[in-house]
């Protein structure tokens, strides 16, 4: 048998019902591997061991009797801290929130919890989900498990590190410009920003409104389908919340796909690092020696993209955060407090001029999926820089692809596509129509099956 | 383009003189972060800058904001 930690959702339960695991087992398991690894990846804001452990024991007793909820029954998940979980501070990694331990739970955590997952702990984000890692924080940021002197991406950083490390095997993490794809493509796992509206917000603490997005995390497309699965659907409480069928994981295969490369994104847009150029063009070959159908296609232009998404996330991350920018200023990180008072500059046309333009580009992308299946562009330009070379980090975080679908709201996916000279994880992103999840999840299951990805290191440690 | 969307174009970067900026910091309440964290307030201003001079401008009248007004009940 696998070790424990590096089992996937099916295999897990798989173990559960013939009864060679349980979920206090396997919960104690991550736990003693936390209390050792977690201190090189500060994956965690707060474990919370004793809940989790009740949950695990009502779990586990449920399912011995035969009432067993589903894929998800037993099953530990790592939350972001901008999520609330009833009894658990959100802190959002900042010291503006500490001590802001929430009432209720996160609609995307009651979905949880009512599939039978068990709440593992709150993990680490950038602050406020915004901005990069930061040292003038009440928490240390996340660090890379490939190689803990590189940064995990983000905002979304400790689902990353903590899934990657084999931490816990699911984790919910918020995405307003890549904050989930960013850490699933430095982190070598799969993170799904689903179409705007198809998940839930209510509870998670907001960054930009139109922009933001929860997203399911996992080690592999198969497991993030079924954290998806269980969190999607019409909230009411939610005022973006859409009641659309999700379609469910097909397995179909690549034959036949049509896929539209975007080949300017890292080009001439934003010239890619040639490693992550080169992974792009081996994920494409890989395609089409598969049977897809792969031809290049023209979006805008990636820096409109990107000044769309600045304009229109500063401008309501600033309308969030302005009373305690007036009060407290001195309580952000340096970098977050440089970041969000940004927005105290931009005028009303400038927002209002970034949000026609959406409009323009969401009919740029709506005819290019007349033609394609699937989008296939770069998510990052270049492997993760060194977490203390705050000269690289800075440099290399504006340089990606993974705005221009949350300014239009379509279903985006990153995933590991090879390793870096430096054995560090190289990516791609996928995008297809709106509710076209199952598309993306079915393309990235069967590109692992092809692709033949390596693992990190620390999972493999004992 | 024409009578679709409209092409964008761009805006020349116009960097806001410092004193401007602080004047307007001040107008918004700012203080303290002038106070303490001036060049974050500065560099602020000039992101900003930046951000405008890469807005894709519609020469479309009639192109909306998305998300267009939607009436009905929220709930």
């Amino acid at each position: 048998m696998k070790p424990l930690h590096s089992l996937g959702v099916t295999e897990i339960g798989a173990a559960y019902r013939e009864g060679t695991l349980t979920p206090p087992r396997l919960l104690r398991h991550l736990l003693d591997r936390i209390e050792r690894l977690d201190q090189r990846v500060h994956a965690f804001i707060q474990v919370d061991a004793e809940a989790a452990m009740l949950a695990a024991e009502a779990a586990g007793a449920e399912i011995a009797r035969g009432r067993a909820r589903g894929p998800l029954h037993g099953i530990p998940v790592g939350i972001k801290d901008i999520i609330d979980v009833a009894g658990l501070p959100t802190t959002c990694h900042s010291r503006i929130l500490l001590g802001n331990v929430a009432a209720t739970d996160a609609t995307v955590v009651a979905r949880l919890r009512a599939a039978g997952a068990i709440i593992i702990g709150k993990l680490s984000t950038h602050e406020f989900a915004l901005g990069g890692p930061a040292f003038d924080l009440p928490f240390p940021p996340a660090r890379n498990p490939w190689n803990t002197d590189h940064h995990p991406g983000g905002s979304s950083s400790g689902s990353g590190a903590g899934l990657a490390a084999g931490l816990f095997p699911l984790a919910l993490g918020t995405d307003t410009g890549g904050s989930v794809r960013n850490p699933a493509s430095q982190c070598g796992i799969v993170g799904l920003k689903p179409t705007y509206g198809l998940v839930s917000r209510r509870g998670v603490f907001p960054l930009a409104f139109t922009l933001d997005h929860v997203g399911p995390m996992a080690r592999r497309a198969e497991d993030a389908a079924l954290l998806l699965q269980a969190i999607a659907g019409h909230d009411a409480l939610d005022p973006g919340s859409v009641p659309a069928p999700l379609l469910r994981a097909t397995g179909a295969g690549i034959a036949g796909l049509r896929v539209g490369f975007v080949r300017h994104f890292h080009e001439t847009d934003m010239p890619a690092d040639p490693e992550v150029a080169a992974a792009l063009e081996r994920a494409a070959a890989l395609l089409s020696a598969e049977g897809a159908i792969v031809r290049d296609v023209t979006l805008p232009s990636l820096n409109d993209f990107a000044a769309v998404n600045r304009a229109i996330l500063h401008a309501e991350a600033y309308a969030i955060h302005a009373p305690w920018l007036r009060d407290r200023p001195g309580d952000y990180a340096q970098l977050t407090r440089s970041s969000l008072l940004t927005g105290a500059f931009l005028t009303a046309d400038d927002y209002i001029q970034a949000q026609r333009a959406r409009g323009w580009m969401i009919e740029r992308v709506e005819q290019a999926l007349d033609e394609v299946d699937v989008l296939l562009t770069a998510s990052s330009m270049d492997p993760p820089a060194r977490i203390e070379d705050a000269a690289e980090v800075a440099r290399t975080y504006p340089r990606q692809a993974r705005t221009p679908f949350n300014v239009t709201g379509h279903p985006a996916l990153a995933m590991m596509a090879g390793l870096s000279s430096g054995g560090l994880p190289l990516s791609v992103q996928f995008a297809a129509g709106y509710f076209q999840e199952a598309r993306l999840l079915d393309l990235a299951a069967a590109f692992e099956r092809v692709a033949a990805l390596p693992s990190c290191g620390m999972l493999e440690e004992e | 383009m024409a009578g679709t969307m409209g092409a964008p174009t761009l805006h020349k970067a116009n960097r806001m003189e410092v004193s401007l900026t602080e004047a307007l910091a001040r107008s918004l309440g700012l203080e303290k972060a002038l106070a303490a964290h001036r060049d974050d307030v500065v560099a602020a201003s000039n992101r900003a800058e930046t951000i405008r001079a890469n807005l894709p401008q519609l020469r479309d009248p009639a192109a909306e904001p998305f998300p267009p007004m939607c009436p009905g009940p929220r709930r």
